[in-house]
């Protein structure tokens, strides 16, 4: 268990500098997530939670504004500190789920240890017991070709957890599965939540997603616009209290 | 390094075809380097051996103007010289041998007996110097065993082991017969000779006290006419020290020159190599955008990324590396098997060559990676989110322009370095890689133009609307310039070795240009033979040549009358018949001056190491002096003829003039008749009529003069062309392996590029367009492509022969005009397009036979 908040965002922009325009992304984002637990960031479409997301994961650097996830300061680390932030202090999901086509299962969820360093013996028995949990004991010699969706993300949860990091970004990841693959998912991912392995900040536009977590916080043009708890109430209501925040 | 190590194997083993492909690209490098070495070494070892063979090593000869002997000790004294690797005497004789058991031919019923031109050697140490091959048998060991050639042998009836005996005034001297002498085919030198322990001819022939000549060998790094001219006053005043023919007909330095080709040709095949792997590696990051982003993204840092490409770049060129060297010395072994008859020594291995080949792929292959490996490290974690491609500005272009100009400007700066050795080191090291990193720099420009004026044209004869072609090609100019050039390489070489190839054999060829025969009468012609000889139908031309010792009365010329021999050769010829026949080289004075003089009988010539040796130059007075009659000449000219030094040396007919020639005089016969009273020709120089072969020519010359010895003069300039044509045929094949090299270059690119707009092609085939309109569009860029590849091609080839011009002139002494030959320029550009289209052709096909829905699957990395 962590100390320090889970997640701290502090008056962040981000604009993006495109041919002829700029397209302001974030405008002076603040969040605080103390606790751990499941969260999720909802919005539509262009409304800065997937910059918000690569912000937090240390993928990209805001133009102002401070970002502390687990208590590490972002902006204070250098190119090193930030590669060493990306492969041990969180995990990250995508919807895209961004394997490495030419590695297998196992060498997928082992490779933050191999860049690591760490021995393959101890990299692979660690990257295995991961894949046991994700049920994927008998795929993981195959390649992500050879997967279906469902088990790609499920290999790529398990790599995001290698160095067993407090929070785990998902960036919809579930939002190239069919609704059986991305229920059970988000079911493993309650589930890693609710033994206290982990927490989870996943972005998502879909409210039968967003239902898992415990929270919801939603952006719209580039500001938190609302938050509320999920307890009690369903996708439908998600949905309309999602709606009635981005008026 | 592990964990890099892991990412360049999955990086390889992950795309097998690619890797291959770009594997095959360092292994025809390889291969290709390895050819040109161990081919360029197997081409020059057959003429050295044959050179060899004839006249031997030696570098420099100590010998005796008018004849005489050579003291012994004067041996002990060159061989004490600094500088000197090995020096040996020899002594010339007749000896008449005979069969030791009374053997009779059966015809004639005489005992079998001849008598032998005959050589004295040091055995084992004349071993060293010249290289006589043995049909059958072996070398002679001791003084009591003999080396025959085939005709004594003949003659004889003599084989290996046959006891002979010297028949002499006094006790025979028996021999036993080692080996059967392979001798060197020289024209039909008809002399039946042998050679002995110089201390048994001398034995033999009552002469135990002198020796004949005594041949040097220098250590490698010694500069002979330099060493000849700071010790020739150091042997006694009679006997002459002179640099050996061979050196100053320029042979070794002609092999110089192939070295640099070959190295040259190394140097461009690896380089071509490095960036096929710059565009391969290039692509494949561009590729693996979104993988090396995931990598980021869960934590590789930058150097990992880069390292892992460099990793990658040096397992393709050391495995390539050593994967080529056996195909090389296969193909050698091919070549040499095809052209057995032009190598008679085979397939000779170049291991510095196939060192210099490894060493060259590796390079190659880390060389080819920096670029991709510095591109991947710069991928941030985000670009693997991102589908939008980087454009490359108009900046980017402007910016590879000038830095193709600057490195055009560094291999330029070659013309400045002073000429000789520093030049050549420069060029190799800084001016030949600036030049090929150019013309690949220029080749994106060169191609951005092609594409703007070219790619309308180019579409609307494929049928393709507007300006597509070219905006598919400008979408990616550094991928299709870099394409360019692999592609334009094989060309290059192309076009450099035939225009090089042709030039040498023009240039060079018609600078040893002499006569076609050599008619020689040891005792001298008499009009009869002389008038029957110039009388057969097939002798076009004749310079008639005779020679007289000859003293320099009044030589005063810097002090040099005490330590200076006063002896020289005189040779009469006719001048305007000798010059029309011979290449002559003007080291001062000019044949339109020195005509008129030399017909009136006021002018000489002198060879110009009689100008080294003695300080002449043009318009001094020279008085001869021959016996009472004494005149004074004006110089009127500085000569000298490689031809006519390597003709003389290899028909053994050089001490007629050349042998001597550091004191050469020549002059008109009218004048050596009229003021020395001597009207001998010796030596008759002839054209003969393209209808007439040697053999034939021999016979008919016998039959109207017997006791003529006819010599080819024809055989070494067709030996010389043989050996040049077997050089142009090796480049020529490396030149279309550079070609098949590019091709794989080609379809690497096309195939990633085909990847890698999979979901353009995708999408156009979604709204319409039909298969053969994307095989069209392939089509006009593989012709744009082809275009630019072409003109480079040409132009870098071009330059390479320029280049080599510089340092023929420079390293050589060879001044080549090298002009492009139409002929293979064109197959060569030909084969360009050919290979550009068929390189494309593969990959399109398996682009074509996907539904429009995969492709665009594909293109979104769905």
């Amino acid at each position: 268990m962590i100390d320090n908040p889970l997640l701290e965002v502090e008056q962040v922009t981000k604009t993006y500098h495109l041919p002829g325009q700029d397209v302001p992304a974030l405008r002076g984002v603040d969040l605080r997530i103390e606790s751990p637990g499941f969260y999720a960031i909802m919005g539509p479409s262009g409304s800065g939670k997937s910059t918000l997301m690569h912000l937090c994961a240390a993928m990209d650097a805001p133009d102002t504004g401070s970002i502390r996830v687990a208590g590490t300061e972002l902006s204070e680390l250098d190119e090193a500190g930030r590669t060493n932030f990306r492969r041990r202090g969180m995990g990250i999901v995508f919807q895209q789920f961004n394997l490495v086509p030419t590695l297998t299962a196992l060498d997928n969820v082992a490779l933050p240890a191999l860049l690591d360093g760490e021995a393959e013996s101890s990299r692979n028995a660690r990257a295995m017991k991961l894949l046991i949990e994700m049920g994927l004991e008998d795929r993981a010699n195959h390649r992500p070709d050879a997967l279906s969706g469902g088990e790609r993300q499920r290999v790529a949860i398990a790599r995001s957890r290698i160095f067993n990091p407090p929070v785990l970004f998902a960036d919809e990841p579930t939002g190239n599965l069919d609704s059986v693959s991305g229920t059970r998912l988000l079911q493993q991912l309650r589930g890693l939540v609710d033994e206290g392995q982990t927490s989870v900040v996943m972005v998502t536009h879909e409210p039968e997603a967003a239902v898992h977590c415990d929270h919801i916080f939603v952006l719209r043009d580039g500001q938190f616009s609302e938050d509320f708890p999920v307890e009690g109430i369903d996708a439908a209501g998600v949905a309309t209290r999602v709606q009635l925040a981005l008026g | 390094m592990r964990p890099e190590w892991r990412l360049a194997s999955s990086s390889r083993s992950g795309r097998p075809w690619r890797t291959a492909l770009l594997l095959g690209t360092v292994v025809i490098a390889t291969t290709l380097s390895v050819m040109v070495a161990c081919g360029a070494k197997s081409a020059q070892g057959a003429v050295s051996s044959r050179l060899s063979d004839s006249i031997g090593k030696a570098t420099a000869r100590v010998v005796h103007p008018g004849g005489g002997r050579i003291e012994r000790s004067v041996l002990e004294t060159v061989r004490g010289w600094p500088g000197v690797a090995i020096a040996v005497g020899r002594m010339d004789g007749s000896l008449t041998l005979e069969r030791a058991d009374g053997a009779k031919d059966p015809e004639t019923q005489s005992k079998r007996r001849v008598v032998v031109a005959a050589e004295g050697i040091e055995i084992p140490n004349e071993y060293e110097v010249r290289t006589l091959r043995v049909a059958e048998g072996v070398l002679p060991t001791g003084p009591s065993e003999v080396l025959l050639d085939k005709l004594a042998a003949q003659k004889l009836d003599a084989e290996v082991g046959t006891e002979l005996v010297i028949r002499r005034f006094g006790k025979p001297i028996p021999l036993k017969v080692t080996g059967i002498w392979d001798r060197p085919i020289v024209g039909p030198l008809q002399n039946p000779t042998a050679f002995v322990e110089i201390g048994i001819l001398g034995e033999a022939i009552n002469r135990r006290d002198g020796l004949g000549t005594i041949a040097i060998v220098h250590e490698e790094e010694v500069d002979v006419p330099a060493f000849v001219e700071a010790r020739s006053n150091e042997v006694p005043e009679f006997l002459s020290l002179e640099a050996a023919d061979l050196v100053k007909s320029g042979f070794d330095r002609r092999v110089r020159g192939g070295e640099l080709t070959t190295l040259v040709v190394s140097v461009m095949t690896f380089l071509g190599a490095g960036f096929i792997i710059v565009t391969g590696l290039t692509t494949g990051v561009s590729e693996r955008q979104r993988e090396l982003a995931v990598l980021r993204s869960v934590g590789a840092t930058r150097g990992q990324v880069f390292r892992s490409q460099i990793l990658l770049g040096l397992w393709l060129g050391v495995i390539g590396g050593l994967g080529g060297i056996p195909f090389g010395l296969a193909l050698t072994r091919v070549v040499a098997e095809v052209y057995a008859d032009k190598l008679p020594d085979g397939m000779l291995i170049d291991w510095p060559g196939i060192g210099r080949a490894l060493i060259g792929a590796t390079t190659a292959g880390v060389f080819g990676a920096v670029y991709p490996a510095w591109l991947a490290s710069r991928t941030t974690p985000l670009d693997g989110i991102s589908n939008l491609a980087r454009n490359n500005s108009r900046r980017d272009i402007q910016g590879v322009t000038i830095a193709g100009f600057l490195l055009l400007a560094v291999a330029w700066g070659t013309a400045f370095v002073e000429r000789g050795e520093s030049r050549y080191w420069y060029y190799l090291y800084a001016g030949l890689p600036s030049l090929l990193l150019a013309a690949f720099a220029l080749s994106v420009p060169l191609l951005t133009a092609f594409a703007a004026f070219f790619g309308r044209p180019v579409g609307r004869l494929l049928g393709l609307p507007g300006d597509v072609i070219r905006g598919t090609i400008l979408t990616t100019p550094f991928r299709h310039g870099m394409t360019s050039g692999a592609l334009m390489l094989g060309l290059a070489i192309l076009t450099s070795a035939w225009a090089v190839g042709v030039a040498t054999r023009r240039d060079w060829i018609d600078r040893i240009r002499f006569a076609d025969g050599f008619a020689v009468d040891p005792a001298g012609f008499n009009q009869e033979d002389l008038d029957a000889v110039r009388g057969l139908d097939f002798i076009t031309d004749t310079c008639e040549l005779n020679r007289l010792p000859i003293e320099i009365a009044d030589q005063q010329v810097f002090g040099l009358e005490e330590i200076s021999s006063k002896n020289a050769m005189g040779i009469g010829f006719d001048p305007e018949v000798f010059f029309a026949l011979n290449a002559i080289d003007w080291t001062a004075g000019s044949l339109d001056e020195a005509l008129p003089a030399l017909k009136d009988g006021s002018g000489v010539l002198v060879a110009d190491r009689f100008q080294t040796a003695k300080g002449y130059d043009v318009g001094d007075p020279i008085t001869l002096k021959v016996g009472r009659a004494e005149q004074e000449f004006t110089i009127v000219g500085i000569v000298s003829s490689a031809g006519l030094d390597l003709a003389t040396q290899l028909f053994g007919v050089r001490d007629l003039y050349s042998e001597y020639s550091v004191s050469t005089v020549f002059l008109d016969r009218k004048v050596v008749a009229e003021v020395f009273g001597n009207n001998e020709v010796h030596l008759l120089q002839a054209n003969l009529s393209d209808g007439v072969d040697d053999t034939e020519a021999e016979r008919l010359i016998a039959e109207a003069a017997p006791g003529v010895v006819f010599r080819s003069g024809r055989w070494i300039l067709g030996t010389i062309d043989d050996i040049s044509r077997t050089s142009m045929a090796i480049m020529t094949s490396v030149a279309f392996g550079a070609l098949v090299l590019a091709t794989l270059a080609t379809g690497s690119v096309v195939a990633a590029n085909l990847r890698g707009r999979a979901f353009e092609y995708g999408v156009m085939r979604s709204v319409g367009a039909s298969r053969t309109a994307v095989a069209r569009i392939i089509l006009g860029e593989a012709i744009i492509l082809s275009l630019t590849a072409i003109v480079m091609g040409i132009t870098l080839g071009m330059h390479f022969a320029n280049f080599d011009r510089m340092h023929y002139a420079g390293l050589v002494g060879i001044e080549l005009r090298p002009r492009p030959v139409l002929g293979p320029t064109v197959l060569g550009a030909a084969t360009t397009l050919g290979m550009c289209v068929l390189a494309s052709a593969i990959p399109l096909r398996r682009l074509l036979n996907q539904p429009p829905a995969v492709l665009v699957a594909a293109g979104r990395n769905e």
